[in-house]
């Protein structure tokens, strides 16, 4: 009985500490996953922790069942509106760029360690795709708003690029050990196999539980129970039959989480928790598995293949892959920089290891040290790099909080939270008087709250600094209503001005009154669309908030856009002048 | 002086407009410029409502800069106008506005015009600047303190460029 009970004081041991470190991680600006694999490490053999751990298997095991629930999760909080602008490209990423990432990256690490360049495509292809668990955690706790093309680019691909790596590192496993079993053919069929099964498993079985979601009462906390084991089961099924488990567990999570209903919040709250016991547990188990003295060995080795992947292979890969989706040239830089590399590469490092394939421990060091370099580097700059390539957009102006409350199956209302900044306009007003500016009857206020407590309404209540305040209203409503409540930093008369533009204009106005109103020079056929339809023809791509068009030094910036897509409103910005000096 | 002060004749400051709406001050500052400047008060009108079809000239915190291109004029000419009360005027920040700069500029605009727009944003967004207009005791310590604005504090446009 000491010895279990032994474990389990480590295992919370471990995550405690992990978990307690995390704090430290956001003022260092490390990424906390990182921090899981150092903590790791410190527990392993050539750390003060001493535990001995090379069970590869447990390992495997560890890491796949992590990562079939990070990607649930991923899946679950993608929204299906970013397909809109990112899918195709982020589909050739997922492909071509794997590919391309993999032969460029390959036949520079045969040359580079003279091994059989079987071997070093194989280590190519480890390190091949990104990883879904590092680029969602990173993105969502970064702290930056990213332009919609660039984030959805990055998730989406990196959600759906596991399974051509997996099957680049099947395809070169098998040539080494039985290279007379290997045709074109029969890889050609194993990736159709992959990704057919896979999604078709994915979409079918999120199908299912999505159903079962709407449909069933249970107990608040078994909705995510359902969903957690509804896609465990979709993902061992997808992997049996041949498909692509990985890719029938986003698949799922993003049937699932794209239809509101009254149990959604509660399976999001439920899995926030799980993703993240299973990237703590995932990165604490992989650190311990690896030996850093060995790393210390093949570190210089790594450091090169590091910086040729993160400055010539991805960059190729992805300037060649969205070379017809005309990104520009800061974003494709900074999608080749965010090539975030993490438990996938060194889950597919254990692969050759376990199959007895000479040299194979060399190649897991190898990627284990390109994936700490990858995230050390990489994974500390995204938010600096987002502001250097002016990839960053300002935050959307949205409620403090917002809390769904369901009435029967189909209809919910929106509780929202708002509170009152230093010079908004809501300030010194009363919540009707400010409800009644925005939707008129629509928007309810039900409750005040001043420090700490709920306020008495009353005809001659007035809102001051630091008052939160509840409405009942339409989502849709939120934003305009968000910004009612804030205020513009510092220099700025309305929010995010400095960004966006002074004046805000009307999409729907035609072109010519540009012309009319700032001389500005535009062809007939230009004059006539209105200004959205004018941004959309000069960029050619479906837009995003923070897209610009200069014309005659007036910049044109898209300051909102629908749920639908269409803009709804473009900031306009004048030229400022320099001063003379 | 700033580029703003030389645009603005001390004629062309109005303290406490009564006015109810954006209709009636725009109303009100063709009267002014067609008195003070000879330009037909219907051509500043219409000028002004054009651009305002395309989006509010209303900046936010009570602030306006409605503009337009008239033809025939020579030189850039400015008015300021204090509203006795605020006017609804579709601002970003849903606020009324209160303090209105109007800007007049030739039908051959160019880059410099655009500045002139930009350098009153950038004037206005100074807060002390904005409650010292509101506080002024009169059109001509409005008019100085247009005047003055940028030579105390010199650094105040290149930090926020």
């Amino acid at each position: 009985m000491s010895a279990l009970n032994g474990l389990f004081l480590l295992v919370g041991l471990l995550l405690f500490v992990s978990v307690l470190a995390s704090t430290v991680s956001a003022r260092l600006g490390l990424p906390l996953l990182l921090l899981f694999l150092v903590v790791g490490m410190l527990a392993g053999e050539d750390g003060p922790g001493g535990i001995r751990f090379d069970d590869f298997a447990a390992a495997t095991l560890i890491g796949h069942l992590a990562l079939a629930v990070i990607l649930l999760d991923g899946g679950l909080r993608t929204r299906v509106a970013s397909f809109r602008v990112a899918l195709w490209p982020a589909a050739v990423l997922a492909s071509w760029g794997v590919v391309a990432t993999a032969l460029v990256l390959g036949v520079f690490a045969t040359w580079l360690m003279d091994i059989d360049w079987r071997l070093g495509m194989l280590l190519a292809a480890i390190v091949g795709s990104t990883d879904a668990a590092a680029v969602f955690a990173l993105l969502r706790n970064s702290g930056v708003r990213l332009n919609e093309r660039v984030k959805a680019t990055l998730e989406i691909e990196s959600g759906a690029n596991d399974p051509m790596a997996i099957l680049l590192v099947t395809i070169l496993v098998e040539m080494l050990l039985t290279p007379e079993k290997a045709g074109v053919g029969r890889f050609l069929l194993m990736l159709v196999a992959q990704l057919g099964i896979g999604a078709l498993l994915g979409w079918a079985g999120g199908w299912v539980l999505r159903r079962l979601l709407t449909r069933m009462r249970l107990a608040e906390g078994l909705y995510a129970l359902l969903i957690v084991s509804g896609g465990l089961m979709i993902f061992a099924t997808a992997n049996l039959l041949g498909g692509s488990g990985f890719l029938a567990v986003y698949l799922a999570g993003l049937m699932v989480g794209n239809r509101r209903c009254h149990a959604t919040e509660h399976v999001l709250r439920v899995m926030d928790g799980l993703a993240w016991l299973a990237q703590a547990g995932m990165f604490l188990v992989l650190g311990l598995l690896v030996t850093p003295s060995h790393l210390v060995e093949t570190l210089p080795l790594a450091l090169v293949m590091a910086v040729f992947l993160m400055l010539v292979a991805r960059p190729l890969a992805v300037w060649s892959g969205l070379l017809p989706f005309r990104y520009q040239a800061r974003e494709v830089a900074y999608i080749s920089w965010v090539g975030l590399r993490g438990a996938v590469p060194i889950v597919l490092a254990i692969v050759p290891v376990t199959m007895g394939i000479p040299d194979s421990r060399l190649l897991f060091d190898v990627a284990f040290a390109v994936v700490l370099v990858s995230l050390l580097i990489q994974g500390a700059t995204v938010p600096v790099a987002a502001r250097w390539l002016g990839v960053e957009v300002p935050p959307s102006d949205e409620p403090v909080d917002r809390r769904e409350v369901w009435v029967g199956d189909r209809a919910s209302l929106d509780l929202l939270e708002y509170r009152v900044a230093h010079g908004a306009h809501a300030e010194g007003r009363h919540p009707d008087d400010v409800a009644a500016d925005v939707g008129g009857i629509d928007v309810r206020c039900v409750s005040l709250v001043r420090g700490g407590r709920v306020h008495p309404l009353g005809l001659d209540t007035r809102m001051a600094e630091g008052d939160s305040v509840w409405f009942v209203a339409s989502d849709a409503h939120a934003e305009r209503l968000a910004r009612l409540f804030s205020a513009g930093a510092g220099h700025e008369l309305s929010a995010h001005s400095g960004f966006f533009g002074e004046f805000v204009v009307d999409p729907a106005c035609p072109a010519s009154a540009l012309v009319a109103n700032y001389g500005v020079v535009l062809g007939e056929d230009e004059a006539a669309l209105p200004l959205r339809a004018l941004i959309g023809a000069r960029l050619g791509r479906a837009l995003v908030v923070g897209d610009r068009v200069t014309l005659g030094g007036i910049v044109l910036t898209v300051r909102e856009i629908d749920e639908r897509g269409v803009v709804s409103q473009i900031g306009l910005k004048c030229p400022v002048a320099r001063p003379a000096r | 002086m700033n580029l703003i002060a030389q645009l603005l004749p001390s004629s062309n400051v109005v303290v406490d407009l009564e006015a109810s709406s954006k209709k009636r001050v725009f109303e009100q500052a063709g009267l002014l410029f067609e008195n003070n400047q000879g330009i037909a008060r219907s051509t500043v009108f219409d000028s002004l409502f054009a651009r305002e079809r395309l989006g509010s000239t209303g900046l936010g915190q009570g602030i306006a800069i409605p503009h337009g291109r008239i033809k025939g004029l020579k030189d850039a000419v400015g008015g300021f106008f204090r509203l006795e009360s605020p006017v609804q005027f579709d601002a970003p920040d849903g606020k009324p506005v209160s303090l209105m700069f109007v800007l007049l500029v030739p039908e051959q605009a160019n880059e410099h015009h655009l500045q002139l727009l930009s350098e009153l944003a950038q004037m206005f967004s100074d807060r002390e600047f904005r409650e010292s207009l509101l506080k002024a005791a009169d059109a001509d310590e409005i008019h100085s303190m247009f005047a003055n604005w940028g030579s105390d504090a010199p650094d105040q446009l290149s930090a926020a460029l």
